[in-house]
């Protein structure tokens, strides 16, 4: 910052108490205030010029030397000037959030981050940030993810969920982690992830780099911060909004959903600028490849939606194929003088009637798991409803906490979810049953897994439907029994609901 | 047990935080490491003794970070140790590490007044 650029930041500090004491003076209207208005005005025709502001001496002048009739409106033009002078040093100073407890740590990112346009709120707990975030108008946070009142990725999460700071700016900073949560700090939304012990001048320059993309950014309202694009609230109006004309005149609608490959490793090779910059030309290169009805969104991380009004499955699905060919024959740019290459897989789905956002997003995650679990690189879509996969999946689970579990994350991956609290209840269904898959519980009063698991197979409608075990841990010989009683997998108890959502796929995209 | 080649301060963590702050923010690291330090070890040894394993991992967790911000490389393993003993329950382990960080921490104590800018 210049000398010049420092003495008017110093002098604009200043105004804002002068804004309200002219202000307060100008509704009294009475001789008093304008002496008042005219003591005010005289000082700032003195220092206006001096401190690189001439066009305040020249207001303020006009004021004082203003009669009684004309001085309203002069002040007014004087108010006016010295807002406009206030305005864009406030408007520049960028409020950073820091949620740290460590207090040695935070004084380090206070030290490196601190500067004339920045305001640093430190807060030792994810409830202070929650509180902070709902009140403050936060331009970024830096985040640490062991926290006395909690995990870290949980505000990660509830930030990236709340529409006002979907597109917040997060930096992570944790200690050494292996590449697990790193990675799950990225699928949920981290813009950058540093290690803990950090330079401080890496971090400085992360976050100095991430809050001038976001001013820019800030010009274009209902645009993503990084790429430019629609972010998730913006898409989800557009969506509501294209799903009701289509519903109204019965013409089709599709929307797909599109994850880069191996993105992770374009981050780690190239780091978070290049791949950010590689995400906005993807997003130009898609865009270029649609037609003038469709619609691209950023949906966060490294993933894009797409809206296709008036375009049936087959034609969505040849409509993004083009995309992703035009996005694989484009040389990105490695900010190092050389280039690399980048692909997508993509998953695309019918909106149906009636079905909102997050359903027909579910459906496309559906295709585009199948993309990604048969090789990457491609386009996956419902093309009739002949080839489409069933949706039911059958549970029997004596423990209702579990039941709801299960029941639960299905019901988010799409499917159907018929319960049964015990193996006999299944049985007695089983005839009326054409589940996808079944998933039974070893341990049932009555009749055991096993039982159900044997009796299933004898019948011919649930020959080749796949059977998912779920049994408790330290009985792994009831693994084995499994097996040979014809189960495709188990899934040990207790089971993390991630394991088992992969395990389903796994077994219906086999088929 | 510790690794007698680490030495006790590198000085490459504060000039990293000089880089960035000059030596007023060395000044103010340092003040706040021996003003939050010494009560973080106090908040372990009555943890450690109340057989508060969690009580004393979530503090040994901090110590870790604290120490390896002033590049105090072996009190950081020492919290490391005592962290890792913590969460496995193993109170034996943490008993002997607590002795070490306790150790450690003087020590560190003592060159960080040293290093102090001269004003």
């Amino acid at each position: 910052m210049s000398l010049e650029d420092e003495l008017r930041a110093h002098y604009a500090k200043a105004l804002p108490s002068r804004i309200a004491a002219l202000a307060s003076a100008r509704d009294q209207d009475d001789e008093e205030a304008r002496a008042t208005i005219r003591r005010i005005a005289h000082a700032l025709r003195g220092s206006g010029g001096t401190y690189g502001f001439p066009e305040i001496s020249e207001a303020a002048g006009a004021v004082e030397n203003a009669d009684p009739a004309e001085m309203p409106r002069r002040l007014d033009a004087l108010l006016e000037t010295l807002r406009r002078a206030v305005g864009p040093e406030e408007r520049a100073r960028a409020r950073i959030l820091l949620v740290e407890d460590e207090p040695t740590t935070a004084v380090i990112m206070e030290g490196a981050l601190d500067g004339p346009s920045r305001e640093i709120v430190a807060v030792p707990t994810m409830a202070g940030a929650e509180a902070t975030l709902a009140d403050d108008n936060v331009a970024l946070v830096v985040l640490d993810l062991v926290l006395p009142d909690g995990d870290g990725r949980n505000l990660l999460i509830k930030i990236r969920d709340r529409a006002a700071t979907a597109n917040l700016p997060v930096i992570v900073v944790s200690g050494r982690v292996g590449p697990r949560p790193k990675a799950e700090c990225f699928a949920l939304g981290a813009d950058t992830f540093l290690e803990k012990p950090f330079d401080p001048a890496v971090l400085q320059a992360a976050v100095t780099a991430k809050l001038q993309r976001t001013a820019l950014a800030a010009q274009d309202a209902g645009s993503d911060t990084r790429t430019g694009r629609l972010n998730r609230a913006a898409f989800r109006e557009r969506f509501e909004e294209l799903a009701r004309t289509a519903r109204a005149a019965g013409r089709p609608l599709c929307l797909a959903l599109v994850n880069m490959d191996h993105f992770l490793s374009v981050i780690e090779k190239h780091g978070g600028e290049v791949a950010d910059a590689a995400l906005v030309r993807v997003g130009e290169v898609i865009t270029d490849a649609l037609g003038p009805d469709d619609v691209l969104g950023f949906w966060g991380g490294e993933e894009f939606a797409i809206l296709m009004p008036g375009r049936d499955t087959a034609d969505a699905i040849r409509t993004v194929e083009e995309a992703r060919a035009a996005v694989r024959a484009t040389a990105m740019d490695d900010g190092a003088g050389g280039t690399f290459d980048v692909n997508f897989s993509a998953g695309v789905a019918p909106v149906g009637t009636g079905d909102d956002i997050d359903r027909a997003v579910a459906s496309a995650q559906r295709y585009l798991y199948i993309a990604k679990s048969t090789g990457r690189g491609k386009v996956v879509g419902e093309v009739s409803s002949v080839s489409a996969p069933r949706r039911t999946i059958v549970v029997a689970e004596d423990d209702q906490l579990v039941a709801s579990v299960v029941e639960h994350r299905m019901a988010k991956e799409g499917f159907d979810v018929v319960h049964y609290a015990n193996g006999a209840d299944l049985m007695d269904a089983a005839p009326e049953l054409e589940p996808s898959l079944v998933i039974l519980d070893v341990k049932m009063p009555g009749m055991d897994g096993f039982e159900v698991l044997e009796n299933l197979r004898q019948m011919t409608s649930f020959e080749a439907i796949p059977i998912i075990m779920l049994t408790s841990m330290g009985s792994e010989r009831d693994i084995v029994r499994g097996f040979d009683l014809g189960a495709n997998d188990y899934v040990l108890k207790p089971f993390s609901p991630v394991e088992l959502v992969a395990r389903v796929h796994r077994l219906l995209n086999k088929r | 047990m510790m690794d007698e080649a680490l030495p006790t301060l590198d000085p490459k963590a504060l000039d990293m935080v000089r880089n960035v702050g000059g030596d007023a923010l060395v000044k103010r690291l340092i003040d706040t490491f021996l003003e939050a330090a010494p009560p973080r070890v106090d908040t372990l040894v009555t943890a450690a003794a109340g057989g508060d394993m969690d009580g004393v991992a979530m503090s040994a967790h901090s110590l870790k970070s604290m120490a390896g911000n002033v590049g105090a490389h072996r009190l950081q393993a020492a919290a490391v140790a005592v962290e890792a003993a913590a969460r496995s329950g193993d109170v034996e382990a943490v008993m002997a590490g607590t002795d070490e960080l306790v150790e450690q921490l003087h020590r560190v104590q003592r060159e960080l007044s040293e290093v102090l800018p001269s004003q």
